[in-house]
């Protein structure tokens, strides 16, 4: 397992995709907390706003799913994808004396790491920078970063099971325009659930998917019954999303 | 508070490494168990966790590859052994065959006394290229077995080549062909066996002899501390494949096995000349074979 | 060691509603060189996949080292390499980076052989040159490279002479003839031309629509294919003279059973058996024997197609 990954790193860190997106992120993220900062740009109503650090409003827009979604998915696109259409090189990996279920978990700890860096170190990183940069360091003090590693911490946690279906989609279509296209429709059904359909039934299905929980994730408040709720839907999530990806990666037949 | 957690993340993260570098020892002890019951010729293969242990498993990875080549070694000799029998009862049956035909012919009672000779006498050549054939094939094997040793002296090649060349001068005046030599000025000096380095030359001079369609050359030079000594001579049918099967035992271009010699004669100077550290090659160019002879030059 | 490396049995798959290949049973000993010959879709990738383990067969089984534990199979494929299809690379990676992603995931200690690999197959001097820019042949030697990186006892290669110029498929012949005969390399090789095989190959399968036609030794395929008049006289030490002495001819050999395989002549064969009779040899059996290979082949597989 340990030489999966540090296979899978080294490839990640050979992938050009994956630098584009650093490099490009940065810079987008920079962009965006200069403009909130220098208050050219403003957005009210966040739930960052609510725990004042309004100077981190940037930050809600790398929290919304179809924008995530749309980095996360490339990476799986040019990353996972292309390794069992263009090049093939899956066939290699399977037939290595390395178990399914191994190679599978190694790509998808190094994938949500690099997903991970990407979308949401990266904005964090910058923003941090950036604050204390302009001076403004004192809004980080311990009740707000408290506040922010809890938000942070249930985020990544549904992030991780995100990672997971985006892993799964570029598995199963082997084709990384289709891994770009089919997450995107998902969250954009999500997206709709939320926001149009008013059938009770299905809201509560919703507010129990990962999906809620990105947003719910940033609640200023947050009880602990809600907070206990959000980690065992994360979990839970988790937990079924790895086990359907060992199932399938079992099984398929490599062309 | 703090350095409690400090601390106990430190032994958390050394337990694990003791834990992982333990689990790794245990498979490589086990993958080597797996070897020596010689179950397989696989080298080991690790979790590429610590260098230090990265280094053990590339050196045992080492001794086995040392291992399995000895032993291939070995294998493959017995097996050339069992194929050089089994070539020699091929290829003395089939003269041997016509000899017995020869003598059955002639004992046989409507034949005249006038046939009956010519059939003996063609026997009599026959069983003749038979004996060379054997006292060849002895001389190879006692070449090829382990304990036959070279000398290592300083000898002047170009003396030897020269005394060598002189014993053949009959019999290409005879065959009527043209012969240049090229010789250097100045002695040539190698580390070898006098009587190899003239049992090279005659073989190389009898193939020639028997198999050139016209002009031979023979050459020696020095060059970087190489010494070569070269054989060309016109070869109108020979082809690549016939090169490079050459100093294959018993190989013969014409394949019919009817010729002359018996087909050891280059595997004898190959032998030779492997046994002296030399390199010997052949190329075809133009339609003439050169065979390149090599040693390093004795300052 | 067990003797066999593979052993197949009644190994079959089924793609929806055919076969792609139908009760298949291939023997391979420890040693040999397999060829594996069949046109384009008679089934041969399949099978090489099969047995390396990317899919999975419909019935029947296959025993790898005197294994057929499907669990076991990760152990088994740690002592195999292969090429299957079009050699598998990274192509924004260099020739080296690409072995060492391999040698990662394979676990294989020292970076020592990522060089004496590339050495091995002529590739030590692409240097950045990454593999993208590579021409076919150089994809080739280093899907080979990655084939033989870890060193395997058993290799598979579908097809590997695609692509190389003459020469390359010269030295790739070379090379695994050397491999095979220092370190006692097993090899399962495919082609659709048997010719290409046949200075090689120790053993051949010949499959045609996914079923096995024929399994023989390059022996056995040597004297189906090499033109020789098959004769047998009541006296062979007679009949060698007759043919020495009238046909002026010395390329025949007389074999252990008494019969004489004459190389010559072959088109005479009224000349040969008369002069035979003329002499007071009384025949016993006289045959035109051996095709090309090509010929051989065509007719093996053009004899499926006429049922």
């Amino acid at each position: 397992m340990t030489n999966l990954i540090r296979a899978e790193l080294y490839k990640l860190s050979r992938n050009k995709t994956f630098w584009v997106l650093i490099t490009s992120l940065t810079g987008f993220s920079a962009l965006l907390h200069l403009l909130i900062i220098l208050d050219w740009w403003q957005l009210s109503g966040t739930e960052f706003d609510k725990a004042q650090l309004s100077d981190l409003n940037a930050l809600s827009t790398f929290t919304i799913p179809l924008f995530f979604n749309i980095i996360v998915s490339t990476l799986a696109g040019f990353y996972i994808s292309t390794e069992f259409s263009q090049s093939g090189v899956i066939k290699n990996q399977m037939m290595s004396g390395n178990k399914r279920a191994n190679i599978f978990m190694a790509k998808y700890l190094v994938f949500s790491l690099g997903a991970f860096i990407v979308t949401i170190l990266i904005p964090l990183i910058t923003a941090f920078i950036l604050i204390i940069f302009f001076g403004q360091g004192d809004t980080l003090s311990p009740t707000n970063l408290m506040y922010l590693a809890r938000a942070y911490g249930l985020f990544t946690l549904q992030f991780l099971s995100f990672t997971g279906i985006v892993l799964l989609i570029a598995i199963v279509t082997e084709d990384s325009g289709k891994t770009i296209l089919f997450p995107l429709l998902l969250s954009i059904v999500m997206f709709a659930i939320e926001k149009l359909i008013t059938v009770p039934f299905i809201k509560m299905m919703y507010e129990n998917t990962i999906f809620y929980q990105f947003s719910e994730a940033f609640k200023y408040t947050l009880t602990s019954g809600e907070m206990i709720k959000s980690i065992f839907i994360g979990v839970i999530s988790l937990i079924i999303i790895i086990f359907l990806g060992i199932f399938m990666v079992n099984r398929k037949e490599i062309k | 508070m703090f350095v409690v957690l400090i601390l106990s993340l430190v032994t958390v993260f050394l337990l694990s490494r003791l834990f992982a570098l333990k689990k790794e020892v245990k498979k490589i002890n086990k993958q080597l168990q797996f070897y020596n019951n010689r179950k397989t010729n696989k080298k080991i293969d690790m979790a590429l966790i610590d260098k230090d242990i990265e280094n053990l498993g590339l050196e045992i990875n080492k001794l086995i590859e040392l291992y399995v080549t000895e032993n291939r070694m070995r294998v493959r000799f017995e097996d050339e052994h069992k194929q050089a029998v089994a070539n020699m009862s091929h290829d003395l049956r089939t003269p041997l065959t016509s000899i017995l035909g020869y003598i059955q012919m002639a004992e046989a009672d409507d034949v005249t006394d006038e046939e009956k000779n010519e059939l003996l006498s063609i026997a009599s050549n026959r069983a003749k290229r038979l004996e060379t054939l054997l006292k060849e094939f002895f001389e190879l094997s006692i070449i090829e077995s382990t304990d036959h040793h070279l000398k290592s002296e300083r000898i002047n090649l170009r003396d030897v080549a020269i005394d060598v060349l002189m014993t053949f001068y009959d019999r290409l005046n005879e065959k009527n062909m043209e012969t240049t030599i090229h010789m250097p000025e100045h002695d040539v000096f190698i580390f070898s066996d006098e009587s190899a380095v003239t049992r090279v030359i005659e073989n190389l001079m009898s193939n020639v002899i028997t198999h050139s369609d016209g002009n031979i050359i023979i050459s020696l030079e020095e060059k970087d501390l190489r010494v070569r000594l070269i054989v060309k001579n016109d070869a109108h049918s020979l082809t690549e494949k016939d090169v490079n099967h050459m100093f294959d035992r018993f190989y013969m271009s014409d394949q019919s096995r009817s010729g002359k010699s018996s087909g050891l004669g280059l595997s004898i100077v190959k032998r030779l000349m492997e046994k002296m550290n030399g390199k010997i090659t052949g190329h075809l160019k133009d339609e003439q074979l050169s065979i390149v002879c090599e040693w390093k030059a004795a300052e | 060691m067990s003797e066999y490396i593979l052993k197949t049995n009644k190994l079959s798959k089924k793609y929806k509603h055919e076969f792609a290949l139908e009760n298949i049973n291939v023997t391979i000993k420890q040693g040999d060189i397999y060829g594996f010959i069949g046109q384009n879709g008679a089934g041969k990738s399949t099978m090489l996949r099969l047995i390396i383990g990317l899919t999975f067969p419909t019935s029947g089984s296959i025993e790898l080292f005197g294994n057929d534990n499907r669990n076991e199979l990760t152990g088994v494929q740690k002592r195999m390499g292969a090429i299957i299809e079009n050699p598998a690379l990274f192509l924004n990676m260099t020739a080296r980076e690409n072995l060492e992603v391999h040698r990662l995931q394979k676990g294989i200690p020292g970076k020592e052989c990522v060089d004496k690999t590339l050495e091995l197959v002529g590739l030590k001097d692409t240097g950045k040159k990454k593999a993208k820019n590579f021409s076919l042949g150089m994809k080739q030697r280093l899907g080979l490279a990655i084939a033989l990186l870890s060193d395997p006892e058993f290799i598979i290669l579908d097809e590997p002479t695609n692509g190389l110029d003459p020469m390359g498929i010269v030295e790739l012949r070379e090379l695994i003839k050397k491999l095979n005969r220092e370190k006692g390399l097993t090899v399962l090789i495919s082609s659709h031309i048997l010719s290409e095989l046949h200075q090689l190959a120790t053993k051949f399968g010949i499959i045609h629509k996914g079923k096995l036609l024929e399994e023989l030794t390059s022996k056995e395929l040597d004297e189906k294919c090499r033109q020789h008049l098959r004769i047998k006289v009541d006296d062979p030490t007679r009949g060698a003279i007759v043919l020495e002495q009238i046909l002026f001819t010395t390329d025949f050999e007389v074999m252990q059973d008494g019969v004489i395989k004459l190389y010559s002549h072959i088109d005479d064969v009224r000349k040969v058996s008369q002069t035979l009779t003329n002499n007071g040899l009384v025949i016993e059996h006289l045959s035109q024997n051996g095709d090309s290979l090509e010929s051989y082949f065509s007719k093996l597989v053009g004899g499926v197609e006429h049922d």
